[in-house]
């Protein structure tokens, strides 16, 4: 008797093993489906770590689909302008303050997500303190800070210069901490204005391509449009506004520079800049009311620059 | 499910585990009886308090009686293992963790290197103590399959959680498979002889105390040899 009632437990907690291995799943999310990862590794500089590096995924906190926000991990910054881009208030902290501090907010964070049936993270050592190098890390691009995104920033944000460039007496190296501060603190402030074009997101800025599209016509009748596609995609513009052909015909397939002896009547030039069609660049401009569609330099780059 | 795991079925084997090893211990007392184990617990109570105490001290000391001095290697096996047994569920820095954010509890911690030594040294300790259980005649006999599974239950919490620290194959398994081993090994306490968890000190105790009193304790005070 004794041992059949043994032999039952036995099976019963095997099968529970199975079960929960099963569930364990269930609503949490991965770090690799992650695309940007920042190493939480600031406790390396005050003594040998005990566990591997948590590769943060801050894409999939900073995602705003519930009531998760910056404010959530950042504390205001203590002049009162705009917000810490370390995780809390850490200064003046010891290792293991940081360590209870970094515990504390992000276990009981998923667990209170848990409880409340939302998706969340790990709560168990090796979710978040990844031995293996995970397969999503990429090394953070450069930011592409070329002319046009320049532009975006001198001429459409309407930035003084010296709201990224120094006074000539400042000595401050513009270094990751500083840089992250500056352009994320303008665009936190700009984001209720223009989420589009103001991103928050890690991909928003460190991107290995520009996201702006080259429209390199004649270069003898105008200088390059550095067009955003995104921007376009993001506006109230469908489709099929501009490939009224076929999703995937670009503009030049059919419209040619006007000398070559195509079917398409319609030249490249006209296609781009004629008022009496909202299809082309300036016609539906005119018509949505944006920009001055008199001013070329609003979509050419000046002679001579290379918008790529 | 993690939350499953980790609350109510936590407090069910914390329940069972506290109620269990306290039933053994007021049972143990209660069945205590003067005339049959012919032990003196009323008379001489300091003799026999200080006798329990030096019982249990030299017990709990690496080669502090003779029985630990005349078997070494057991010994070295026996203090391996429960010296890990003890020391790493307890002052682990992942646990001390939880203690702290669940319940605030502020435990100092080993170093990571030191509970993963000591840990090796509990499995190692398992299968010499395993090997002996086989081929010594005297244990040999007393041992079954129950014993055999009560030291796998032991050991269980020792081993995932080693798999857990190291992520080999795996980590949110190992450590899923080591929360549930451990609340599994706190079941099993009071139901197995693990219960001597709490037991040890009440027999070490009660020996101590006829000991310190009637079997040469008080000979310098005048008792007959």
């Amino acid at each position: 008797m004794r041992k059949r009632v043994e032999l039952t437990l036995a099976s019963i907690l095997i099968l529970l093993c199975i079960g929960l291995r099963l569930a364990h799943t269930d609503n949490i999310r991965r770090q690799d489906r992650a695309a940007h990862l920042i190493a939480l590794d600031g406790l390396a500089s005050m003594g040998e770590l005990e566990r591997p590096v948590v590769q943060f995924p801050h894409g999939m906190h900073a995602v705003g689909d519930d009531d998760a926000s910056c404010r959530t991990c950042h504390d205001v910054a203590p002049d009162g302008e705009g917000l810490l881009f370390v995780f809390k208030a850490q200064e003046g902290l010891s290792r293991e303050e940081i360590k209870a501090l970094y515990h504390d907010q992000c276990i009981g964070c998923h667990a209170d997500r848990e409880s409340a049936n939302k998706p969340t993270g790990p709560q168990m050592c090796s979710g978040c303190h990844e031995k293996e190098p995970l397969k999503s890390v990429k090394p953070m691009h450069p930011v592409d800070f070329n002319t046009p995104l320049h532009t975006l920033h001198t001429e459409k944000a309407a930035l003084a210069c010296q709201t990224c460039h120094d006074l000539p007496d400042s000595s401050a190296p513009f270094d990751q901490d500083r840089s992250h501060d500056l352009c994320l603190g303008c665009h936190l402030t700009g984001q209720s204005n223009d989420s589009a074009s103001a991103p928050l997101d890690c991909g928003g800025c460190h991107t290995s391509k520009s996201p702006l599209l080259v429209l390199d016509g004649d270069a003898s009748q105008g200088g390059q449009v550095a067009f955003d596609h995104e921007l376009h995609e993001m506006a109230d513009v469908s489709c099929e506004v501009c490939h009224h052909k076929e999703p995937e015909t670009a503009c030049r397939e059919c419209h040619t520079d006007g000398k070559t002896d195509t079917d398409v009547k319609i030249s490249i030039q006209a296609a781009m800049h004629t008022k009496k069609s909202e299809r082309s660049c300036v016609g539906c401009h005119e018509e949505m009311g944006i920009g001055d569609v008199d001013d070329c330099t609003s979509c050419h780059q000046p002679f001579g620059e290379d918008a790529s | 499910m993690y939350h499953f795991i980790t609350g109510p079925l936590l407090w069910v084997s914390f329940a069972i585990f506290f109620i269990g090893t306290l039933t053994h211990v007021v049972l143990y007392v209660k069945n205590l009886d003067w005339e049959l184990d012919r032990v003196s617990y009323g008379a001489h109570t300091l003799w026999g308090i200080r006798g329990a105490l030096r019982s249990i001290c030299l017990w709990m000391t690496p080669y502090g009686t003779r029985s630990w001095r005349i078997k070494p290697l057991y010994t070295f096996m026996f203090y391996l293992f429960h010296v890990g047994g003890v020391l790493v569920p307890l002052f682990l820095s992942a646990h001390g963790v939880i203690l702290k954010s669940r319940w605030g509890i502020s435990l100092p911690t080993l170093p990571g290197f030191v509970a993963d030594l000591l840990t090796v040294g509990v499995m190692i300790a398992v299968v010499g103590l395993s090997i002996r259980r086989c081929i010594r005649p005297e244990v040999r006999a007393l041992t079954s399959g129950r014993e055999i599974g009560t030291l796998i239950i032991a050991v269980a919490p020792f081993f995932t959680g080693f798999m857990a620290y190291h992520q080999i194959g795996g980590g949110n398994f190992w450590t899923l498979a080591h929360i549930l081993s451990g609340e599994m090994l706190l079941v099993a306490v009071p139901f197995t002889k693990l219960s001597h968890m709490v037991l040890f000190f009440c027999s070490r105790a009660q020996i101590g105390m006829d000991f310190g009193i009637k079997r040469g304790g008080m000979k310098s005070v005048g008792m007959p040899c």
